[in-house]
């Protein structure tokens, strides 16, 4: 009668548990960078939109903070969160700068005045590197001019 | 008895391979689960709010149409084919009892989310409500402001694969609209003001 488990048996085992161990480690590792790429992705996302939202009406001064481009009646700004961290920390993002460096953001705005008679357009785009590959995200918001008579 | 032990060995495996292959399915599905899912969610929320925006571009660029159109430009070829000075001062004589169905064409959103993968449509402008009563004020004086009630619609169609659907956003807004005096030559100016604030957005 044998008793425990022969040497082979013992190995086979182990080389089991330490691919079972591995194979959790690598599946706890893609997890933990899924939730890593869906948080600099929400974190992009919200910095553009609320650029958006915050400049997305006729009555903010916006063009005060931008510089003319080459294009005529075309303003625009990078990283505005630089020039107004104040604001940006109003916003909800007073950390805007450390993350921008963490994630590899980079904001650019464009406002095109008169687009059409009493209308400009704003634009705000965010781009990032959540992956290998860089991606982005771009709003657009239409904005009337409140006087015309 | 040796050949006993030996098969309960081999067993003792087949458990453990299979319980190997259990948690390693377990693991990579939940893993996978959360990949697509976290990525179904962002990709659905800025296919969302991309769709409320073009929506929301689409109308202000024909509320922006209408505005110089019922200023004085008059009809706008290849934009707003209706003169809505003349469509608006008629609803405001009778009432607007029934939607006119005016189109306007707004190309520069239209432009603007194509590269985005949106659709815009023409938007559908109606008068829904204006308040009747178009009589020039004794001379000297400045009539109140009437008011009315324009409703803008414009269908959207995405091509994106998150979103893989159309809607139809429907905005109201104010409308008001003045008579003042007559002027020299006796003919009385007319004063639409179109507000920049809707009175409500739907999106169907």
């Amino acid at each position: 009668m044998r008793r425990g488990l022969a040497l082979v048996e013992v190995l086979l085992a182990a080389g089991l548990l330490a691919a079972l161990g591995g194979a959790v480690l690598l599946m706890t590792g893609q997890s933990v960078d899924a939730l890593r790429v869906d948080r600099v992705r929400m974190g992009a996302e919200e910095l553009c939109r609320a650029t958006v939202e915050r400049f997305g009406r006729g009555e903010d001064n916006l063009q005060a903070r931008l510089s003319p481009s080459v294009e005529a009646g075309v303003l625009t700004g990078e990283n505005l969160w630089e020039q107004m961290p104040e604001v940006y920390a109003a916003m909800g993002f007073p950390r805007a700068a450390e993350q921008a460096r963490r994630d590899g953001l980079a904001m650019k705005v464009r406002l095109r005045r008169g687009a059409e008679p009493g209308l400009d357009v704003l634009t705000c785009e965010v781009a990032f590197r959540a992956t290998r590959l860089p991606e982005r995200v771009v709003y657009t918001r239409f904005l009337l001019h409140d006087h015309v008579h | 008895m040796i050949m006993c032990t030996e098969r309960r060995g081999a067993g003792a495996l087949l458990v453990m391979v299979l319980v190997l292959l259990g948690v390693l399915a377990v693991a990579g599905g939940a893993a996978s689960v959360q990949r697509s899912g976290t990525g179904r969610t962002y990709g659905r929320l800025v296919d969302g709010r991309l769709l409320l925006d073009a929506g929301d571009a689409a109308l202000t660029e024909a509320i922006a149409h209408l505005r110089r159109s019922a200023d004085g430009a008059g009809a706008l070829p290849g934009v707003c084919e209706d003169d809505w000075r003349v469509v608006l001062a008629g609803a405001f004589l009778t009432g607007a009892p029934r939607a006119t169905g005016r189109v306007v064409h707004p190309l520069r959103a239209r432009a603007s989310f194509a590269a985005q993968g949106i659709a815009i449509g023409d938007v559908r402008v109606d008068v829904v409500v204006a308040y009747p009563g178009l009589a020039a004020p004794p001379s000297g004086q400045v009539a109140l402001p009437r008011q009315g009630v324009l409703e803008l619609a414009v269908r959207l169609e995405g091509d994106r694969p998150l979103l893989g659907r159309s809607a139809r956003v429907v905005r109201q807004r104010w409308i008001f609209y003045a008579t003042e005096a007559p002027g020299a030559k006796g003919r009385h100016l007319l004063t639409f003001v179109l507000p920049p604030h809707p009175l409500g957005t739907v999106i169907e």
